[in-house]
């Protein structure tokens, strides 16, 4: 178990578990974003452990993580850049206070 | 087994280079005498206030989120470095045609006034 | 890189440069609306053609990572038409606001070119860059006006929601290349078939994209995020959202679970058929409730989205029934009929201030009797009512449910069932524009041309395909039957 592909997918499979949890018990936005990150980071881990113990895989391995790396930082920007223009309105990174819509 | 050699070197280099800058500083700095005033970051002007943990200006995330999204390019142009001389006329014209996205994407950014200090 | 790649790719590529061409405008001649505009439209007409042109030598590109079939082609021209009809009726809604108008053309096309690498992708990786180019300029456009503090909202409950299934949907894709040894989707639908039944951890794989795409298409119970993000948005971006992403989601759904997983179809079929049910009931319940006409329509696509999802289960028990040609067929006609409620409502509030409330429409028949003819034909159109094109959509979707066989046609029931009750709010709405009279009598609005001419477009195709389907459905059956299946 110590050193191989499955210790590393639960490995992986709880970092996921954690960020998911994070995304829905937080309340920050910043945390949320932070938790989305931890859950991208976990994909990246499984795609890499993949890649590390299945020889076959092992040259698209690297490549698909960095792609998935890309996607995350265009990703993040995005959302930091939500984040900056509510926090511009509302004064606040609460999600519970966004309730301007609530009927 | 001399890779191992090299990296041992590498570390033991890279650790004294940074002893010997800090030491060199030390040597030539003014040291603090008793004087209160010389510990501080400024020496001069008016007195540091607050914690570090004021909020900074939204000005300063606008170039943070700059960073991220050009920063993070690199990526593709480290693999694109390491395979560059098997890539040969094409690679090299297909990362211009990359580099040249990005700077139409900064050219933009800075017409449209988001990198004038607000 | 050969040159049948460059020509096989060349509408994405000039998708780009359209994009690259608005902004590039915009940066040396500033607010000069006209000109952004006339290039977009200008640029989408070349991608249109090319992407025609395409069609006529269809193949794989880059060693089988992109594709060129006829359902490529058939969901490119539909997503141009969103775009280009998007384009035409956003101006007259964001320059009373101050809102840039470029910067919205160029973001959509960007979004465009997204969907359209969905369309064609052979290869999941692909498929996941085609899926994040298309969602984030949507995140930016749903908080568009940065001022106003419901559109920022709706972004980022869009945002959060959105990069949330993105990163399932992910951690499922990982699992499915981990597990089949490959990211191309002809390989993973092989090396399925060549398993014989799933393993529990490509079942969770799977499980994994399922819960993702549930998410990206605003499925029950994973739609919390659809009617905040569709409220919240400037109106014309609400109209994209409700057409183009959802869109770009069920070609997702074509490529990773007709194709891919294609040959566990068993597996999946009652997974849709249960949210196919849920998602059309659920959101015509809520939106019988709604007096926010906005409000209404985001819950009642919802609905749509479940009225598609019963040809998909239709396909999944029986790929002969036509389930697949109703989906594409649904698809187009969607498009069309639900831009143009969403473009009449982004009229009437040309004027900042204007709310979306039921209140807004009383009167309209007599006051403006053009957008009120419209905006009927678009609501019987949504109902289901022939001779629009709603009504072949639904007829379709229900006929290939009842082909089906097993337990499917009791799907086909509960769609008619459905349709009944949507009758009531859509017919709702006008009701109020001919048999109310508003109680404040509200100042005129001048509309562009622009806006007129996006209107009619919609108009004319919801009729067109209301009365003469049989083009159409041709094309989705060629698209369907161009589809690889392993």
């Amino acid at each position: 178990m110590a050193n191989s592909l499955d210790a590393y997918l639960v490995l992986s499979g709880l970092l996921f578990a954690t960020g998911t949890f994070g995304f829905l018990a937080r309340r920050n936005a910043i945390s949320m974003l932070m938790s989305i990150e931890l859950m991208v980071n976990a994909v990246n881990l499984t795609i890499l452990a993949f890649g590390a113990f299945l020889p076959a895989l092992k040259d698209h391995a690297s490549v698909i993580a960095l792609i998935v790396i890309t996607v995350a930082a265009a990703e993040a920007t995005v959302g930091l850049a939500i984040v900056i223009a509510i926090f511009r309105n509302r004064r606040t990174p609460l999600v519970d206070e966004y309730d301007a819509m609530r009927q | 087994m001399t890779e191992l050699w090299y990296v041992v070197g590498f570390a033991v280099v890279g650790v004294a280079f940074v002893f010997l800058v800090l030491g060199l500083s030390w040597l030539i700095t003014h040291r603090n005498r008793g004087d209160e005033h010389k510990g501080r970051p400024y020496e001069s002007g008016i007195d540091t206030y607050g914690d570090t943990w004021g909020r900074f200006g939204i000005s300063y995330y606008i170039y943070a989120l700059l960073f991220v999204a050009f920063d993070i390019e690199v990526i593709f142009i480290y693999l694109w470095a390491l395979v560059f001389r098997d890539l040969l006329l094409a690679g090299f014209i297909s990362m211009l045609i990359f580099v040249a996205i990005l700077l139409v994407g900064l050219g933009y950014a800075w017409r449209k006034g988001v990198l004038t200090w607000k | 890189m050969t040159w049948s790649d460059v020509t096989l790719i060349a509408p994405l590529v000039a998708a780009l440069l359209v994009a690259f061409a608005i902004i590039v405008v915009d940066a040396i001649a500033p607010h000069r609306d006209r000109i952004a505009v006339a290039v977009g439209l200008a640029g989408l007409a070349i991608v249109a053609v090319l992407t025609v042109w395409t069609d006529q030598a269809p193949g794989l590109a880059f060693g089988g990572a992109y594709t060129v079939d006829t359902l490529t082609t058939y969901l490119d021209l539909i997503f141009i038409a969103i775009v280009a009809l998007t384009v035409l009726v956003g101006p007259d809604y964001l320059g009373p606001r101050d809102l840039p108008v470029a910067e919205f053309a160029a973001t959509l096309v960007f979004a465009m070119t997204g969907a359209m690498l969905i369309a064609g992708s052979a290869d999941l990786l692909v498929l996941f860059v085609g899926l994040e180019l298309m969602v984030l300029p949507g995140y930016l456009l749903a908080g568009y006006a940065k001022r106003d503090a419901l559109s920022t909202e709706g972004a980022i409950k869009y945002f959060l929601l959105g990069s949330f299934s993105s990163a399932i949907f992910l951690f499922g894709l990982a699992y499915v290349w981990g597990l089949t040894g490959t990211t191309r989707i002809a390989g993973v639908a092989d090396a399925i078939a060549a398993a014989q039944g799933l393993s529990p951890a490509l079942a969770m794989g799977v499980a994994f994209v399922t819960t993702g795409v549930a998410f990206k298409i605003a499925a029950v119970p994973f739609h919390y995020w659809t009617p905040d993000a569709y409220q919240g948005s400037p109106t014309p971006v609400t109209g994209y959202l409700s057409v183009g992403p959802k869109v770009g989601a069920f070609a997702l759904i074509i490529r990773v679970f007709v194709e891919a997983l294609g040959p566990i179809n068993a597996d999946w079929l009652p997974v849709m058929g249960v949210l196919a049910v849920l998602t059309m009931t659920l959101g015509n319940l809520v939106a019988v409730t709604q007096t926010n006409v906005k409000r209404m329509l985001a819950y009642s696509s919802i609905a749509h989205t479940g009225y598609i999802l019963v040809g998909l289960t239709a396909y999944a028990a029986d790929p002969n029934s036509g389930g697949l040609e109703a989906v594409l067929f649904y698809l187009a006609a969607y498009s069309f009929m639900n831009l143009g409620a969403f473009a009449v409502v982004s009229a009437l509030q040309k004027r900042p201030g204007v709310t979306s409330q039921l209140d807004t429409f009383a009167g309209l028949g007599r006051r403006e009797p053009y957008l009120g003819i419209l905006m009927t034909l678009f609501l019987l159109s949504l109902t289901g009512i022939p001779p629009t094109a709603g009504f072949f959509a639904k007829a379709l979707i229900i006929l290939s449910a009842v082909q089906a066989g097993g337990w499917v046609p009791i799907l086909a029931v509960i769609t008619v069932l459905n349709a009944v009750a949507a009758a009531f709010y859509y017919l709702r709405v006008v009701v109020y524009m001919y048999m109310r009279d508003p109680q404040i009598e509200p100042a005129e609005v001048d509309h562009g041309p622009l806006l007129r001419l996006g209107v009619a477009v919609a108009a004319v195709a919801t009729v067109i395909l209301g009365v003469l389907p049989g083009p159409l459905i041709d094309a989705a059956t060629k698209a369907a039957s161009s589809l690889f299946r392993g």
